[in-house]
């Protein structure tokens, strides 16, 4: 459970981050491999358009990993993935919220405050193995919901997107 | 109170197991909610025959226009299809479709043709497999779209029964609120009915409230009643208690054989005594009505106290008791106080203590701390031998009206007020009687008073100052009075020893004389075992080395004085116990600077002295005849003439039709009373600018509130009915001048046997004759002075001698007395009264008696006239002296 000081802190450490987001943003390894993720709207990127990411990409900013009861499994598994807020910093999104599209079109809204309150990933893993897109792949959005039981909603399974293709920061 | 507390356990216990079934439905619910919110039929179903579609989309985009990124779309759709299979074979779904066979058939199917796709999807690019894999996917449309449908069947058959499941809760909610309601409802019942009790419980209280305070009222009511009642009765009993008291006093004074003399004697003794009990029981209920107020002046309490247990000496006579007064040097001479409560406290304890006490010690003590901030404790003790009491008994008698057991009534008689009034009146001084005693050893009562000391002061007079260094010699059986005595002296200055035996104080004489430093004055007991007083000073005398020994001889009341022995034996001076400071210091005093007694001093006063005669014309308002009566006979008594009003209105018209010097006003008469009369009498005299005369009120109501009251109307004195006659010629003293000649009244009863004219006083002769007197100075001034000395102290026992012996007839011891008189007062000029003696010798010596009453009164007069004269010319010799 996160006291309101540390709320407080991640915000103004999210501040931060905002406040240096060019120099993450040249950061980014231009993309060598398949593209899996391209995130438009506000980005620091401006005018040069979306920010793109192959699967090194995304792993280069670090992996952060939990495990968690979902609905989807029918027993406890291990995520490991990008941690949103820091995906989020890196591309210098400057926005309220971010719509989340699948492979299958399936389109999300996500309140960009959930980044800071909880520690969501942009999964590319489970149990160890890369998610292909037969099976939830090849990037999960995933809540930690064990370690929140309030996120044990509806709401936020439904944010819980898979086979995620596209954001929009807006 | 029961049911409400049963009504309380049982909706506490209702809403509890309600709320635990609630909570466990809520739970099964929640949970149900959760399970459905896992995965959505429909949603799957249908997204599952999209992805179908999609895939097949693909295949026929490649099939028209073959290239690799249609291809890869082709596999991305196909993942996508797997993804959507795997969601819809995994267990909940079966579960959900349950035991459809059907679909279950319809998935299996679904599944394995999607599975067996696979390899076609990997070799798509090949020529035809696009066309394979669209027939292989052909039949799953309508496999997807009968799952989609099951599904929406099924999810619609889920949502009902949610939706009933939901609607049994709200129903039980709903019973649940209803039973909150009602337990709610019968909570505010009973808050309601809780309330009405406890306002009915105030209200009775409320009622019962008023009932006691009209009760209280009620007996306030009474009370106040009753002691009005007290008052009007005190004032109906003084009435004709002044008639008996003042009557009485008057007969005392007309001519009376011996026996009439007692029979009147007792007469007055008895009315005294029931005067006392009334004021005893209207005292003790004043103070108890919570009425009474002290009176706070100036109070000398040596005076106080002395006076009080003065009044006792002449009691004790002939009883076995010693009666001590012992007050400390360090108690304060004049204090703030009420003096006649103190004085009545004392009078009734020390009562107490001489009634109870057959025989040995009953003392006085008087003590007090150092003054702090201008106050000190006095600390008052009164000790007796007597016969004691138990503690309960103690108890009973702090008690009004009860006295130690009902026989000690009969036995000792009084109301036992006495203790009571005494004890409130201390708590009113601010202070607490306590009462410590042992049967038959004897009793003590003790309190102490806060006084604050009064800021006049008595200066130590200057004769008893002179004193200091005077060597006297105290010698008494009795130590409490050795001490007493040497106590009063020490403070004076006076070297003091004390010998228990007269063979010590002849002893410690003789050894003083051999040293060379003889004793002045030898303060010697009358009474003492083995050697008494007398003897001594006989002994004393037989010896011509103490010629110039001064002896003050200490005697009780009981002694018949022989005064021609004390003479003899050259006693100066003689004190009857309990002996008061001042008369110690004066007495001691005199026998040091004055020489010896050349004429006798010692007499036995009996009989009552004249009446001095004052000048004035009074107006007596009173509407009592008997009042009327006593009063008029007092005024002639004292040779004043009056006339009477009989209420207020005549006492008006008569004060403005005549000339008068007094007014004696009764407070309470009919018309107009005493208070309505002296207004209008003040302001008469104010419109006619006559002078003020003063107007003293004369009332049955003798307390200090109605003493206010009257000076509050412009009174300017109090007289109390009954008075005694000292009280009634103290307002006159003060207020009119002493007459110089007698003026024979026909209505005075003392006067009916003196008509002869013969005996009138010549007024031609003066008082004083000045050559005499200036003769005697011119020869030696300090001779002077002791000859008046010698001559006042003589004179006025020598004419209660003569007074005696008139009224008893007795022509021989008048005929000595008058003749001694006769010559002391040539000898010092006073002509007037040598005449008036030798008048009386005559008349002695031929037994005629008739009218020598008149000439004694005058007698009587002229000696107070003379010694005024005489004291100023002492005074004015002693300063020439000195000087």
């Amino acid at each position: 459970m996160l006291t309101r000081r540390h709320a407080c802190l991640l915000g103004s450490a999210f501040i931060a981050g905002l406040n240096t987001h060019s120099a993450l943003a040249q950061a980014i390894t231009a993309p060598t491999g398949k593209v899996i993720l391209t995130i438009g709207g506000q980005v620091a990127n401006g005018d040069k358009g979306p920010v793109v990411f192959d699967r090194d990409g995304l792993e280069a900013l670090g992996m952060d990993s939990f495990e968690t009861m979902t609905p989807w499994y029918a027993s406890k598994v291990k995520f490991e993935g990008v941690s949103m807020a820091k995906l989020m910093r890196v591309v210098g999104a400057k926005g309220q919220k971010l719509s989340v599209s699948a492979l299958n079109d399936y389109t999300t809204e996500i309140p960009m405050e959930d980044f800071g309150k909880y520690n969501v990933i942009l999964a590319l893993k489970r149990d160890g193995q890369y998610m292909p897109v037969s099976d939830k792949g090849p990037l999960f959005i995933v809540y930690p919901f064990d370690a929140n039981p309030e996120l044990k909603t509806q709401k936020y399974y439904g944010r819980s997107a898979w086979q995620v293709a596209r954001m929009v920061v807006a | 109170m029961i049911i409400a507390r049963y009504f309380l356990i049982g909706a506490v216990a209702i809403l509890v197991s309600v709320v635990a079934y609630l909570s466990v439905l809520m739970s099964e619910r929640e949970a149900a909610l959760t399970e459905a919110s896992r995965y959505n039929l429909q949603w799957s179903a249908s997204q599952a025959a999209i992805e179908s579609l999609r895939l097949q989309t693909a295949i026929h985009r490649f099939t028209q226009t073959p290239d690799s990124t249609r291809v890869d779309d082709i596999r991305l759709r196909y993942d996508i299809l797997v993804n959507r299979m795997s969601l819809l074979s995994n267990g909940e779904f079966l579960q959900t479709v349950g035991d459809d066979a059907k679909s279950r058939a319809a998935i299996d199917e679904a599944k394995s043709t999607i599975a067996a796709i696979a390899p076609l999807v990997t070799a798509a690019e090949t020529e035809g497999t696009g066309a394979r894999i669209l027939t292989a996917l052909q039949p799953l449309n309508a496999k997807f779209i009968q799952l989609a449908s099951q599904a929406n069947r099924l999810g619609a058959e889920r949502v009902a029964d949610e939706q009933s499941a939901l609607f049994r809760l709200y129903k039980l909610f709903s019973a649940l609120i209803g039973a909150l309601l009602m337990i709610g409802l019968g909570l505010i019942a009973m808050l309601f009915w809780h309330n009405k009790q406890l306002r009915d419980a105030k209200k009775s209280l409320e009622a019962s409230t008023s009932q006691l305070r009209s009760a209280i009222e009620a007996a306030e009511t009474a009370s106040r009643a009753k002691s009005e009642f007290l008052a009007n009765m005190s004032h109906e009993i003084r009435t004709p208690m002044n008639g008996v008291l003042g009557m009485t006093d008057l007969l005392k004074r007309s001519a009376l054989s011996v026996r009439q003399q007692r029979l009147v004697d007792t007469i007055s003794n008895s009315a005294n005594t029931l005067l006392k009990i009334i004021n005893d029981i209207l005292d003790i209920s004043r103070i108890e009505a919570g009425t009474t107020e002290l009176d706070i002046h100036d109070v000398d309490i040596r005076h106080c106290v002395e006076g009080a247990v003065g009044l006792f000496a002449e009691q004790l006579r002939g009883n076995e008791v010693e009666l001590t007064l012992f007050i400390a040097n360090e108690v304060p001479d004049v204090v703030r106080s009420d003096g006649g409560r103190l004085r009545q406290i004392c009078v009734n304890l020390l009562g107490n203590a001489i009634k109870f006490t057959p025989r040995g010690e009953v003392g006085v003590r008087i003590s007090a701390t150092p003054i702090v901030d201008g106050e000190s404790t006095v600390h008052f003790e009164f000790r007796d031998t007597g016969i004691g009491m138990t503690p309960e008994v103690i108890g009973r008698i702090m008690k009004p009206f009860a006295q130690g057991d009902s026989s000690i009534t009969r036995r000792f008689g009084g109301t036992g007020l006495g203790l009571s009034i005494s004890q409130q009146l201390v708590a009113m001084m601010g202070g607490r009687l306590t009462i410590t005693s042992e049967p038959n050893k004897g009793t003590t009562v003790s309190f102490a008073l806060p006084m604050k000391i009064a800021s006049t002061t008595k200066p130590v007079r200057a004769d008893q100052a002179r004193l200091v260094g005077q060597r006297i010699l105290v010698v008494d059986d009795h130590e409490t009075n050795r001490e007493i005595i040497a106590s009063y002296l020490g403070r004076a200055g006076v070297v003091v020893d004390t010998a228990a035996t007269a063979d010590t104080a002849l002893a410690m004489l003789q050894r003083e004389h051999e040293r060379g430093r003889s004793y002045h004055v030898l303060i010697a007991d009358l009474i003492m075992p083995r050697v008494n007083g007398m003897e001594l000073v006989k002994t004393v005398r037989s010896d011509d080395a103490f010629g110039d020994l001064k002896v003050v001889m200490l005697t009780s009341m009981s002694w018949k004085g022989d005064a021609s022995q004390m003479r003899k034996l050259g006693i100066a001076e003689h004190l009857i116990k309990p002996v008061s400071r001042n008369e110690l210091l004066d007495a001691v005093s005199r026998a040091v600077f004055v020489s010896s007694m050349p004429e006798p001093l010692m007499a036995g006063l009996h009989g009552s002295p004249p009446l001095p005669h004052y000048t004035g014309h009074v107006l007596l308002a009173e509407d009592n005849p008997v009042n009327v009566e006593v009063a008029t006979e007092h005024l002639s008594g004292f040779g004043l003439t009056f006339e009477v009003a009989r209420n207020g209105i005549e006492a008006v018209d008569l004060f403005k039709r005549g000339q008068f010097d007094l007014v004696l006003m009764d407070i309470q008469m009919p018309e107009l009373d005493g208070v309505g009369a002296t207004e209008q009498i003040r302001t008469f005299a104010k419109e006619n600018a006559q002078p003020r005369t003063p107007i003293v009120a004369v009332t049955a109501n003798a307390y200090e509130a109605d003493r206010r009251l009257c000076l509050a109307a412009n009174m300017d004195g109090f007289l109390s009915k009954p008075f005694a006659e000292s009280a009634f010629e103290a307002v006159l003293a003060r207020w009119l001048p002493k007459s110089l000649a007698s003026k024979p009244s026909s209505q005075s009863m003392r006067d009916d046997r003196d008509d002869d004219l013969v005996a009138l006083p010549r007024p031609d002769i003066v008082s004083l004759d000045d050559e005499v007197i200036a003769a005697l100075k011119a020869r030696r001034p300090a001779l002077l002075a002791r000859l008046i000395k010698v001559y006042l102290d003589f004179a006025p026992s020598t004419i209660s001698i003569m007074r005696t012996a008139i009224d008893n007839e007795h022509t021989e011891s008048l005929g000595a007395a008058a003749h001694s008189l006769k010559s002391s007062s040539a000898n010092i000029g006073a002509v007037r009264i040598a005449d008036f003696c030798r008048t009386l010798e005559v008349m002695a010596r031929e037994s005629k008696l008739g009218g020598s009453d008149a000439i004694m009164t005058a007698l009587e007069r002229e000696i107070v006239h003379v010694r005024d004269l005489l004291t100023k010319i002492e005074v004015k010799g002693l300063a020439e002296v000195r000087a």
